[in-house]
């Protein structure tokens, strides 16, 4: 009984030993969700790249007011600040992609002799694309995010690492789709997460 | 007379030309489905779609032994592909975290990059029996061959470096610093520069390729992944992952003189045989853009896999 735990904890020692050892590698995080609403109602909820207001984890956006390349938005959450550039919309296809470009640091942790600071979403090199599509008179919303882990260096501390990096993600994608479909009055639709990387 | 003369050359120029393209292939690597598409760069079309596990990133051609080697990262390895058949022919054990990977110029030696190790390791194409490991500098990636099969360059990307290494002696001869994270490099059919990408420091490096004497520093878009030369070596086309774009670097005057909107997160970029087409893999979009280096335009966009790389020299010449 003892050897067969002590095997298994050998066993996953090794393993999350492997997946440690790896430096950063660039996730793909696809989330859809599929409403019974037209997508031009949809879209008309989240087209204004400064307007967030239908993300509950989201307290204000501050833009200029334009959908312009380049735009700049400022993202007030609970626990700090995220900066995002608009890099591209298109209002015929219902879709727009953006990437972060600075966040304010929640605290530091000290990690292999440094202090590393705790950005307001653990991940690194973030870009993503909200887009609408319509699937025969439905609205498939997708929100594709792709992200490396914060930490860049090998052997991440675990506020840093990859499964906080997707946790957080998850949570981002997730809660906002489901607050879409509740505003367009499709709330009991589900959200699927696929992670590749 | 002369005029006869000149014809004759640029015909023959024009069949020589047209006979190479009806061969050539690209094989684009798609790191999150597993697979390696291969487009037939004439018809434009993917014409097979090969399964090959670990995450493959890297590609090398070695047209003397029709062979393809795709680098594994996640598989400690390389598989070899019949470039002809577009089979599987054989897996190749490395150990660590195989990414670059280059062939010599007469085809008998492959050379791949360990990301962990620091090393890098040469095999036979016959026998795929280990010859030399050689140890770099931290985190290898993208190397190439001069034309002469005299030197094996490797970029250091830890280490913001650059080695030379002599294959008659396969040891490093020489090494020099360049910007910040060198990833994807390229040297000209002259042999006579190499270009390097680095991401960190948003620009390319170019460094003389017998001395490696540092000889400018161009400025490019948002974290360069990836370099490949086209029209006689008067342009170098730069992949910019982060700003879904591709840099056209004129070689003469050292500048960049366009900027070219691509797929989302370009990376793998490599120039057709016919010296103008210059195909780039975007791993966002899972497809590849063929830019045509006259016009300085993107002809036509080819959907791939999920997740396609094609980091290294990807169409055979």
């Amino acid at each position: 009984m003892k050897k067969t735990s002590l095997l298994v904890s050998t066993v996953l020692f090794l393993f999350t030993g492997l997946a440690n050892a790896h430096g950063p590698v660039r996730a793909k995080m696809t989330a859809t969700i599929t409403v019974d609403a037209p997508a031009a109602k949809v879209w008309d909820l989240i087209k204004n790249y400064d307007d967030m207001s239908w993300h509950p984890g989201i307290k204000s956006v501050k833009g200029d007011g334009t959908n312009n390349k380049g735009a700049i938005r400022v993202l007030t959450l609970a626990n700090g600040t995220i900066t995002e550039e608009l890099k591209a919309y298109d209002a015929a296809k219902f879709s727009y992609k953006y990437k972060i470009t600075d966040m304010s640091s929640t605290g530091t942790i000290k990690h292999a002799g440094q202090d590393e600071p705790l950005p307001v979403l653990p991940v690194g090199n973030y870009a993503a694309e909200l887009s609408v599509n319509d699937k025969g008179g439905k609205a498939e919303i997708e929100w594709v995010a792709t992200y490396y882990r914060a930490y860049v260096n090998n052997n991440p501390p675990a506020e840093l690492n990859e499964e906080a990096a997707d946790k957080a993600v998850t949570n981002v994608l997730k809660s906002g789709l489901e607050a879409i479909a509740k505003k367009v009055g499709s709330g009991s639709a589900a959200v699927e997460i696929d992670i590749k990387r | 007379m002369r005029i006869r003369y000149w014809f004759l050359v640029f015909s023959l120029l024009g069949v020589f030309a047209s006979g190479v393209s009806a061969d050539s292939r690209a094989f684009i690597t798609n790191q999150l489905d597993n697979s390696v598409s291969v487009i037939d760069t004439k018809s434009q079309q993917v014409i097979e779609t090969i399964k090959v596990e670990g995450k493959p990133a890297g590609v090398a051609l070695n047209p003397a032994k029709k062979q393809v080697y795709i680098s594994t990262p996640e598989g400690g390895g390389f598989a070899v592909l019949d470039g002809e058949k577009l089979t599987k022919l054989t897996k190749v054990k490395v150990g660590g975290a195989s990414l670059g990977i280059t062939a010599d110029r007469k085809g008998e030696q492959v050379f791949v990059a360990d990301w962990y190790e620091n090393s890098v390791t040469v095999f036979d194409t016959k026998t795929f029996a280990k010859i030399k490991t050689i140890t770099v500098g931290k985190s290898p990636s993208g190397m190439t061959v001069s034309p002469d099969n005299r030197w094996l360059y490797v970029a250091n990307r830890i280490d913001d470096s650059i080695s030379q290494i002599d294959l008659s002696k396969l040891s490093i001869r020489n090494t020099t610093k360049v910007g910040a994270h060198p990833f994807g490099i390229a040297v000209d059919s002259q042999g006579k520069r190499l270009y390097s990408a680095n991401v960190e420091s948003d620009n390319v490096t170019v460094l003389d390729a017998r001395s490696l004497k540092r000889l400018a520093t161009i400025k490019v878009g948002a974290r360069p992944y990836a370099v490949s030369l086209a029209l006689n070596d008067s342009l170098l086309f730069v992949t910019n992952q982060d700003d879904s774009t591709v840099s056209v670097v004129d070689t003469a005057t050292l500048k960049q003189i366009e900027v070219i909107a691509v797929g989302d997160k370009p990376e793998g970029i490599s120039t057709h045989p016919d010296d103008q087409n210059v195909y780039v893999a975007n791993w966002f979009d899972n497809n590849v853009s063929v830019i045509d280096a006259k016009t300085l335009k993107v002809v036509n966009t080819i959907k791939t896999g999920e997740g396609s790389r094609a980091f290294g020299e990807f169409i055979a010449r």
